[in-house]
């Protein structure tokens, strides 16, 4: 926001609560450094929801973004002495997070072992152990898994930005914050982004609408 | 883009943000729990006690040389607000970068990496500039460098290895201190940066006082290229310094 520009009700009730929920996080923290294992815990209860999103977000699969979540955590418990009484710890938190999913998605690309010449695997129909084949993914779950594959396409800055920023809510001075940069920096990046974004799922729906329209239909003679 | 179109859009970002808060974790991973439950109190890091340490080792080689090598000849024939002046630009060379390299904003654990790369761009590119255009010589007192190469050289590179005596010791204490931040080589690039034109400007800051020879090009390539060049090496080594410090403080 530019300065002198005047809050809005909504915002200045998003700005005391976000600082209200800062000073409880830096308390925690605190409690955590001193040694109380009771406050890991609730550190673990509040933000690892936010941060397994954005892990989600950046790393494009569920089941890897738990396993970094963990590797997070680990990292944070490993460096807790460098924390600085009365911070804010979770900027620090979403930065640790970032540079343990880049590490990751490097540590991948070195190990990658290419299964087929296209990069894509023949389908394989799975199965519960009741035999029954999975269900198809409902409409929500399509939605979210197509806005993924969007977000997977977008430059890593700019991905950053528009998850930060478009999806967890966070201001450009917090985004820039973790990012690292400044909130004119975020608030382009987010603006760039959130225009690919968009270009890249209208044109996902647009060859999804072709290809319902052309395709034959079956049973006619 | 049609009405539906754009209605479709908006659902599938707002299916993204829905996931932000309908994913509930899992609990914390055995290891992570195991490392948890044996944890000691640690004492938290305070950043103005670690700019006091990596300053005291930057001016360690300074306080040595002042105390051995005399002062500039020249320094009677000067005007004493010129030399204050230009004396108070170093100061602000050192303290500037490496407060931006080492103390967190308020409310924030980390230092923002951007503004301790644009601190030591700033530096180095304003103390080349001052002293290119503002360097004073005392006619007859100020020695001046030879004008062909093999002279400025040899005296360039004088000066600039008195600024590798100030620097190095700065970004490896800096590193040590730096070294358990758990974020990236980038990050870690940006402070060493900064800490890096800080040593550069505090060993141009004693050569302002120490060193006979003038010229604007002796002061600004070699004492003002000793900011850029510490800004470059503390870049390059404090990520490598920081990172071997880490792994054997592990081991």
């Amino acid at each position: 926001m530019a300065h002198g520009e005047a809050l809005t009700q909504d915002e200045a009730g998003q700005t005391a609560g976000r600082s209200s929920d800062d000073g409880r996080m830096a308390a925690l923290m605190e409690r955590y450094c001193g040694g109380q294992v009771a406050a890991f815990h609730e550190l673990y209860a509040a933000l690892a929801p936010r941060i397994l999103g954005y892990l989600i977000g950046l790393a494009g699969d569920r089941a890897t973004a738990e396993d970094l979540l963990q590797l997070t955590f680990m990292k944070l418990h490993q460096a807790r002495s460098t924390y600085v009484k009365g911070a804010n710890p979770v900027p620090w938190l979403y930065t640790i997070a970032h540079r343990t999913c880049l590490d990751e998605m490097r540590r991948r690309k070195r190990a990658w072992v290419r299964v087929s010449s296209d990069g894509n695997l023949p389908y394989e129909p799975s199965v519960d152990i009741t035999g029954a084949a999975d269900p198809q993914p409902s409409a929500d779950e399509a939605a979210i898994a197509r806005g993924l594959a969007a977000l997977a396409t977008l430059p890593a800055p700019l991905r950053q930005a528009v998850l930060l920023t478009k999806i967890q809510g966070h201001s450009s001075a917090q985004a820039a914050t973790i990012a690292g940069t400044t909130a004119g920096a975020i608030k382009v990046r987010a603006h760039r982004g959130y225009q690919a974004l968009r270009r890249k799922l209208a044109g996902n729906m647009a060859e999804t609408t072709a290809e319902s329209t052309t395709a034959p239909v079956v049973g006619t003679p | 883009m049609s009405e539906r179109e754009s209605s479709d859009l908006a659902a599938e970002l707002q299916g993204l943000r829905v996931l932000q808060a309908t994913a509930p974790p899992a609990p914390p991973s055995p290891a992570l729990l195991a490392s948890v439950q044996g944890m000691r109190p640690v004492r938290t890091r305070v950043p103005f006690r670690t700019l006091l340490v990596v300053a005291a080792a930057a001016v360690v080689f300074p306080t040595v040389a002042v105390s051995i090598y005399p002062l500039r000849r020249d320094l009677g024939a000067l005007p004493p607000l010129w030399f204050a002046a230009v004396a108070v630009a170093w100061l602000a060379g050192f303290l500037i970068p490496l407060s931006a390299a080492l103390l967190p904003r308020p409310g924030q654990v980390l230092p923002n990496g951007g503004r301790a790369r644009r601190a030591a761009v700033l530096a180095s590119l304003t103390l080349v500039l001052v002293g290119l255009l503002f360097t004073i010589d005392a006619p007859g007192v100020t020695i001046l460098p030879a004008t062909r190469w093999a002279g400025f050289g040899h005296l360039w590179w004088h000066c600039i290895s008195f600024s590798f005596k100030v620097t190095i010791p700065a970004v490896i204490v800096g590193a040590i201190a730096l070294r358990k931040l758990a974020t990236g080589a980038a990050h870690l690039a940006r402070l060493g940066a900064a800490i890096g034109a800080a040593g550069g400007a505090l060993s141009g800051l004693t050569l302002h006082g120490l060193c006979p020879y003038g010229g604007a090009a002796h002061v600004g390539l070699a004492h003002g290229g000793g900011v850029v060049i510490g800004a470059l090496i503390g870049a390059l080594w404090l990520p490598l310094v920081a990172g071997i410090a880490g792994r054997v403080g592990k081991s």
